[in-house]
């Protein structure tokens, strides 16, 4: 009969909860120390806890837990470096975990999802100038939280630099399309003359409380009027809200980050509308925007199972069935196992056998006695 | 839901210091006084935020002299028997405070410190010990003066309706505002002491969001004076408080130009030394000007009197340090002011007694209207104190001698799940309404010059706003149910302001038109008074009794003055 | 504008939640760490969490929380010894939190409102014997968990200590039957009048053939120790048990006019004592061995006893009592110590040193046994004839038979009473879906460190009104204005603050002025609000 786990030496590899037939265990991902993968990820996925969910088949939660910090997941997945896989405590067993693979799978998932109009939560309304990914990113999460938004584009299509790949463009449209589900306006070829003098006022006149900019490097060297620029000419902004010196001004994206990638782009998106929600309800434009993350260091995997990779498609696509398994590869560094459901255990000693760090005690009996002095059944039970 | 169900002889709503004055009296002459906050039980209202400064008719000084210059500072346009009842009743209730163990200043000769305001001769306030901290032990003195009567206090219920047997009150209803959970109180009488509300301008600490407005209109209750508001001059970035005290002692408004252009341009008799009414028309005519921004400049106060406005204790203390370490020394940096509507200084309608008419239900303290938009330090702490006290007495008299009525717990039920309905409920936030109000007041030709055009535009956006977004606000939870009745009642507090704004075709006192900038002397002095008609507010002038009152206005505060009348009309364009 | 709140420095004491007037503050009182009070409570009720549930009027969830360990919380509120108080950080500062009294009133409240029904969930019965705290308690978590109970009980009504040892003025049979038809309402059987045991109307053998799968033995420490000698089977001379049990019968010990003398220094003797005097005695006398600062009995005890004008003579000893025409004629001799240097029960007296009392009537308060010899044959037990059962999960020597209460530890309190009867419907349940006993027990926690008091005001505790002696009751519960008053006094030890609505701020500095750890920092820059000459373009 499962007696315990030794807390202080589970590493939460999920040994147990993978190796247990009969359900026994659960994992507790909730950890102020992030795993080594975590901390590489610009866009700080919780890839711990979408790695967990995916690992008990809870695709749909596995995909909102992304969508909390990766808007786009179907981009991500096949533009991102996958800074990531590296650190993977698998990396120094058998192989990384494929956790771009897995993102895109999940990704191809959130492209079929239909959404309807999210109930609207403020009065003020806010701008976005482009509909490149920093500021579709912006306009999904301002729309998410309730907020009126209207994206001016200056181009026939969304996407901005990555309409050149037809993948990314096709993918784009989607989002595009799925963004104006939820309620955003999207004016497309409405080009918004931000280097003129008068164009905060002509957005206030439109009743627009906040600007987010991005519109890309096109602007570079090129002041839009009031906003004062970075030493490499584009705009300047606070490097956690991206605030510009205009405080209900902001930019994302290549139109202030220099050498952006794509997921730094999306990421951006995000903040300055997690800040844009901020100074619109009169609070400071970080609130809630600090908080310390601890790295776990990664895990001795000494006395591991190795496992290979699932295969990946040429272009290193999964299946569902793919990504189920590359997620069961996952060791979900810092997490606490527990035992959820003991009575269920059958004593086969499995998971003790398995767990690499010795934490598991189960006990040879079935059903344990204090005490064996007198062992007369009233009638027993058989 | 659990339900709690509360039963009392008097309801006191709001445990301000007018509440906690009231019912000290009240409790006097019934067996059980209820006080209900929407804040902690303890706080104690602004009262127990404020410098605890209190004005005080002493025994050396002449009521008559104190009236014909109210009267005159108001320019005739006061409530002249309900501030002669104040006048007289401040040094008993000053004694009184004394007796609970508050301390007043005391110079080096053993006198009270007595600070003459806004440039008048005699009407000056006295002064609490120390700096900074007068409100705080004021409080704790009223609420020491409380222990072993029959007063029970609870915090953190927010009262959203009065409930009604016939045409008399029967109580309240309203919710627990951390849990959501109802309330209902029944009641032989019902006290508002809950302050009449404001926008949340950051200043004067929390300032107020809304108070009694709703809940006095929906009861029957007539309202009074919501032309006028404390548009306040602040610090633009940081709160700072005693301009009361610093204008008389030398602190002055200059421009870019480094000009007092209040004593250069608009103000020959008092300079800045004047009510901040007067004041900000001044700035707002710089600014127009081209002479902005306008600082606060205290060069001239005599270093000896530096110790005496220096903050030395409590928030003022705390704030004067960071800003410090921020590098702002405000008595050595150009500090930029702006004036900002605060809050509103209109009120509900009562006789001497604070009855306002509705059988069973008073008001007292700032959710009266006494003053005009024009304004002197302490008045507020020295009215809380005098209209609490007596009117106290009166509801306590009141519900000592009549039956108890009956509580229709269906009406009660019906009342309060009109808000509950809302918890849970995904829907526009609270506080997007409270930036609305911000924004409908702030524009210059709504809140200082204000003019038809100005105030009609704030009104036909305010009517949109309360069509596309009242009935579509939500609530995620108990304390967002909270905000979302205060948003409701600071809309409503807007409309008020506006509409009597509208009404009044001159310029008096705190008012001012840039329409219509003279006083309308054809006609006699009235007060604009608000009462409800199902949905809508219906407003009326009211005819001041000037037979019963023995001052006749013959001289007037605002003529000291001389705003240029075509700079003015330029606003209208 | 709140800027920051340094968590490391916080005590949880909530005065920034309890102070702002807009409410921008909240706690978290789910900490690994125990506020001194949960950890002195017999039940392990999470004080805290309750506490500061109710601080926000949260009522249901204060209930449901207190529920988790403590099921009749009516009862415990009226006759609970509340060791809490004494560790409450408050009890340092001004005055311990009145944490009883708060109980009583959310066990009143409870009353009020109507009973839940569990589902059911198990298909195994499980039987209960005894029907005081523990029995009571075991029984309630069972039913609770959807299991279908029957308690078996030899009194003619349930209740146990709660009905027959103490009395009707500390708690009235009210309360008591509210939650016993409470219990009724969700599934529970009660089936009065039924002894079990081996030569017993009911065996344990029985049990099992009627099909139940697992047993509680329940069955309490309620006979009386008699005095030595001849003195305790003198007519006129009571164990305090039967005397108290023979009060809230139809034909209590009639004490009118007569005087009548305690003997015993506990709550037991005390509640004898005061019975007496309510009942009419015209002179009562309390006897005990132990000094007045020793007396087992709670302060509150001795108060009520002086209040009924009964006269107290602490450090004596029985050393003779006859039986004359006029009465008893007791003698007894000082007592100058109780307990050995190993801290056993050993009194040394001073024979010189005697006092005489007479009384008509003689009660001693001097303990309680447990009756377990039914079970003598079948389970082990203790030389003091305690049933052994494991500490931990209650388990006995025999298989699927659990032991709870004062017939396991002897006469101690309601409230561990009813936490072992709560482990032990834990175990059964371990039992029966057949789980590893002692697997997801209770860990150790540890405790967080003493509050600092500096800059914590003053505050008066509310007390609950004591009535005039001839009242039914001693004391009334609070109201809910002085419940939710005393409540507030509670610092939430060990809980952490937090900045739950931010943007209400009005930086008024209040919080940061009275924090007393220092941990809140304000930044002096008010919101950005529209202002009127910005819009004017004449601000810099």
């Amino acid at each position: 009969m499962i007696s315990s786990i030794d807390e202080e030496k589970c590493t939460g590899c999920g040994s147990c909860v993978k190796t247990c037939a009969l359900d026994v265990f659960r994992l507790d991902t909730r950890n102020e120390k992030i795993a080594p993968c975590m901390a590489a990820c610009p866009a700080r996925n919780d890839l711990r806890e979408i790695h967990y969910l995916l690992q008990q088949s809870r695709l749909d939660e596995a995909l909102d837990c992304l969508k909390l910090t990766m808007p786009f997941p179907a981009l991500a997945g096949r533009l991102c470096r996958r800074p990531c896989e590296r650190p993977c405590s698998r990396h120094a067993l058998d192989e990384s975990v494929n956790i771009g693979g897995i993102e895109t799978f999940l990704g191809d998932r959130d492209l079929a999802r239909a959404l309807s109009p999210v109930p609207r939560r403020h009065i003020f309304k806010a701008a976005v100038i482009g509909a490149g990914i920093a500021g579709l990113s912006a306009a999904w999460y301002l729309t998410k939280s309730g907020f009126p938004v209207t994206v001016f584009e200056a181009g026939e299509k969304a996407g901005g630099h990555l309409r050149s790949d037809s993948v990314c463009a096709s993918i784009i449209d989607i989002y595009a399309a799925q963004l104006q589900a939820m309620g955003a306006e999207l004016r497309l070829e409405c080009r918004f003359p931000l280097t003129g003098p008068s164009w905060r006022e002509e957005l206030e006149d439109l009743d627009f409380r906040a600007i987010v900019i991005a519109a890309g490097s096109e602007l570079k060297g090129k002041t839009p009027c009031g906003l004062e620029l970075s030493d490499s000419g584009r705009i300047k902004v606070d490097p956690h809200t991206f605030q510009s010196s205009v405080r209900t001004v902001f930019a994302v994206g290549d139109a202030a980050l220099d050498n952006a990638s794509d997921v730094l782009s999306m990421v951006s998106g995000r903040r300055a509308a997690q800040a844009v929600g901020n100074i619109l309800q009169g609070a400071n434009a970080d609130m809630g925007m600090h908080v310390r993350l601890h790295t776990v260091a990664s895990r001795d995997v000494s006395g591991m199972e190795q496992r290979s990779p699932h295969p990946a498609g040429s272009d290193g696509s999964l299946t569902l069935e793919g990504t189920l398994e590359e997620s069961l590869r996952c060791l979900t560094c810092g997490s606490r196992a527990y035992i959820a459901y003991p009575e269920d255990c059958m004593t086969c000693f499995a998971c003790e056998t398995h767990c690499p760090a010795g934490a598991i005690d189960v006990d040879p009996f079935k059903e344990f006695h204090p005490r064996h002095l007198d062992r007369r059944f009233i009638g027993g039970r058989k | 839901m659990h339900a709690t169900k509360l039963k009392t002889d008097v309801l006191i709503i709001g445990g301000g210091f007018a509440g906690l004055w009231a019912a000290r009296q009240a409790a006097r002459h019934v067996k059980d006084v209820l006080i209900v906050d929407k804040g902690p039980r303890d706080w104690g209202g602004l009262g127990g935020m404020s410098g605890g400064d209190m004005i005080t008719l002493h025994a050396d000084q002449d009521i008559n002299e104190w009236m014909d210059e109210i009267v005159f500072f108001n320019d005739g346009l006061c409530d002249q028997l309900m501030m002669l009842d104040t006048l007289r009743d401040s040094l008993p209730r000053f004694h009184d405070y004394e007796a609970m163990g508050h301390t007043f200043t005391r110079d080096e000769k053993g006198d009270y410190v007595r600070i003459p305001q806004r440039g008048l001769t005699h009407v000056s306030l006295t002064t609490s010990a120390p700096t900074g901290k007068g409100g705080i032990n004021m409080r704790a003195a009223l609420l020491r003066s409380m222990e072993g009567c029959s007063v029970r206090r609870m915090g953190n219920i927010m009262i959203t309706a009065i409930t009604k047997d016939g045409n008399r009150v029967s109580g309240a209803v309203g919710f627990f505002n951390r849990s959501g959970e109802p309330v209902f109180i029944e009641a032989k009488a019902v006290l508002i002491t809950a302050g009449t509300g404001g926008w949340k301008a950051s200043y004067l600490q929390n300032s107020m969001a809304s108070g009694c407005v709703e809940l006095a209109l929906d009861a029957g209750a007539r309202l009074r004076n919501f032309e006028f508001i404390d548009n306040w001059n602040v610090p633009k970035l940081f709160a700072w408080e005693g301009q009361t005290v610093l204008l008389p002692l030398g602190g002055r408004f200059i421009n870019n130009q480094n000009e007092e252009f209040m004593a250069k341009r608009y103000s020959p008799v008092l300079g800045s030394k004047t009510d901040t009414q007067y004041n900000i028309r001044g700035m707002v005519l710089e600014v127009r000007a081209g002479r902005g921004p306008i600082v606060f400049d205290t060069s001239r106060i005599p270093e000896e009197c530096m110790k005496e406005v220096t903050p030395a204790a409590g928030w003022m203390k705390l704030n004067n340090d960071k800003l410090k370490e921020l590098g702002v020394d405000f008595f050595k940096d150009k500090i930029e002011w702006m004036p900002q509507p605060i809050a509103s200084e209109g009120g509900i309608a009562t006789d001497l007694e604070g009855a306002t008419g509705v059988e069973g239900l008073f008001a007292a303290g700032t959710a009266q209207s006494l003053p005009t938009g024009v304004y002197f330090g302490g008045l507020s702490i020295c009215h809380c104190a005098t209209s609490g006290y007596k009117t106290g007495e009166a509801i306590g008299r009141y519900a000592a001698g009549c039956n108890a009525p009956s509580f229709d717990q269906d009406q009660a039920e019906e009342l309060l799940n009109r808000e509950l309905s809302h918890l849970g409920r995904a829907g526009i936030a609270p506080k997007d309404i409270v930036r609305v109000t911000q924004e409908l007041m702030a524009p210059v030709d709504v809140c200082v010059l204000k003019t038809d055009r100005g105030l009609r535009r704030s009104l036909a956006r305010l009517e949109e706003v309360k069509h596309e977004f009242l009935p579509a606000l939500g609530a995620e939870d108990p304390h967002y149910l909270c905000k979302m009745v205060e948003a409701r009642g600071m809309l409503k507090l807007t409309e008020a302001y506006l509409r009597s704004s509208l009404e009044r075709t001159e310029s008096r006192a705190g008012h001012f038109r840039a329409d219509h900038p003279c006083r309308d002397e054809a006609t006699p002095l009235y007060w604009v008074e608000i009462c409800q008609n199902g949905q809508n507010m219906v407003i009326e002038r009211k005819e001041l009794p000037m037979s019963d009152y023995p001052v006749k206005p013959y001289r007037y505060y605002m003529d000291q003055f001389t705003f240029p009348l075509d700079e003015i009309e330029s606003f209208l364009r | 504008m709140i800027s920051h709140l340094d968590q490391t420095k916080c005590s949880g004491c909530g005065t920034c939640f309890k102070t702002c007037p807009l409410d921008v503050y909240r706690l978290d009182t789910d900490q690994p760490e125990l506020s001194p009070c949960m950890d002195a409570c017999p039940a392990g009720t999470d004080i805290r969490k309750v506490n500061y549930l109710l601080q926000q009027a949260r009522f249901e969830e204060a209930l449901e929380c207190l529920h988790e360990t403590m099921p009749f919380p009516a009862v415990t509120g009226r006759v609970c010894p509340h060791p809490c108080e004494k560790e409450c950080t408050r009890h340092r500062l001004d005055e311990s939190v009145n944490i009883n009294a708060v109980e009583q009133f959310l066990g009143d409240l409870d009353l009020d409102t109507p009973a839940r029904v569990p589902v059911r969930r198990h298909v195994f019965p499980v039987a209960v014997v005894g029907s005081g705290p523990a029995g009571l308690s075991a029984a309630w978590y069972l039913a609770v968990a959807g299991y279908p109970v029957t308690v078996f009980e030899a009194r003619r009504e349930p209740g146990g200590m709660l009905r027959y040892g103490i009395p009707a003025y500390r708690l009235p049979s009210s309360v008591l039957d509210a939650y016993i038809e409470r219990m009724k309402t969700m599934g529970v059987t009660f089936t009065c009048g039924v002894t079990v045991g081996e030569h017993a109307s009911v065996s344990l053998h029985e049990l099992k053939r009627r099909g139940f799968h697992a047993v509680i033995l329940a069955p309490g420490a309620s006979r009386g120790r008699t005095l030595p000698g001849k003195a305790g089977s003198m007519s006129g001379v009571y164990s305090a048990l039967s005397f108290l049990a023979e009060a809230r019968s139809e034909q209590p010990v009639s004490v009118e006019g007569k005087t009548v003398l305690v003997i015993g220094g506990g709550s037991v003797a005390a509640d004898a004592a005061i019975t007496a005097a309510r009942s009419g005695a015209e002179k009562v006398h309390l006897v005990c061995l132990e000094q007045r600062e020793a007396m087992p009995a709670m302060p509150e005890d001795i108060r009520d006893a002086e209040k009924y004008g009964i006269s107290i003579h602490a450090g004596w000893g029985l050393d003779a009592m006859e039986e004359h025409t006029t009465g008893k004629a007791l003698r007894f001799k000082a007592c100058t110590s109780v307990f050995d240097d190993d801290g056993r029960f050993h009194p040394e007296f001073d024979e010189e040193n005697t006092l005489e009392l007479e009384a008509d009537i003689v009660v001693a308060a001097i303990g309680q046994v447990v009756d377990a010899g039914d079970f003598s044959s079948e389970l082990a037990l203790s030389p003091r004839g305690c049933i052994v059962a494991d500490e931990h999960t209650f388990a006995t020597s025999m298989e699927h038979v659990f032991a709870a209460g004062d017939a396991v530890t002897g006469p101690a309190t309601v409230v561990r009473a009813i936490r072992a009867g709560r482990e032990a419907a834990v175990s059964v349940h371990h039992d029966i879906i057949g789980m590893h006993l002692n697997l997801n027990r209770e860990g150790h926690r540890e405790v967080v460190a003493p509050m600092p008091l500096e800059g914590l005001e003053h505050q008066r505790r509310v007390n609950r009104k004591e009535l005039p002696a001839d009242a039914p009751i001693m004391r009334e519960g609070l109201d809910m204005e002085q419940a939710m008053t005393e409540v507030q006094r509670c610092l939430t030890c060990g809980s952490r603050a937090r900045i739950a609505y931010g943007d209400e701020c009005m930086t008024c500095f209040f919080c940061e002025l009275r924090c007393p750890a220092g941990a809140i920092d304000v930044h002096p820059y008010k919101e950005v609000l529209p202002r009127t000459l910005e819009m004017m373009g004449g601000s810099d």
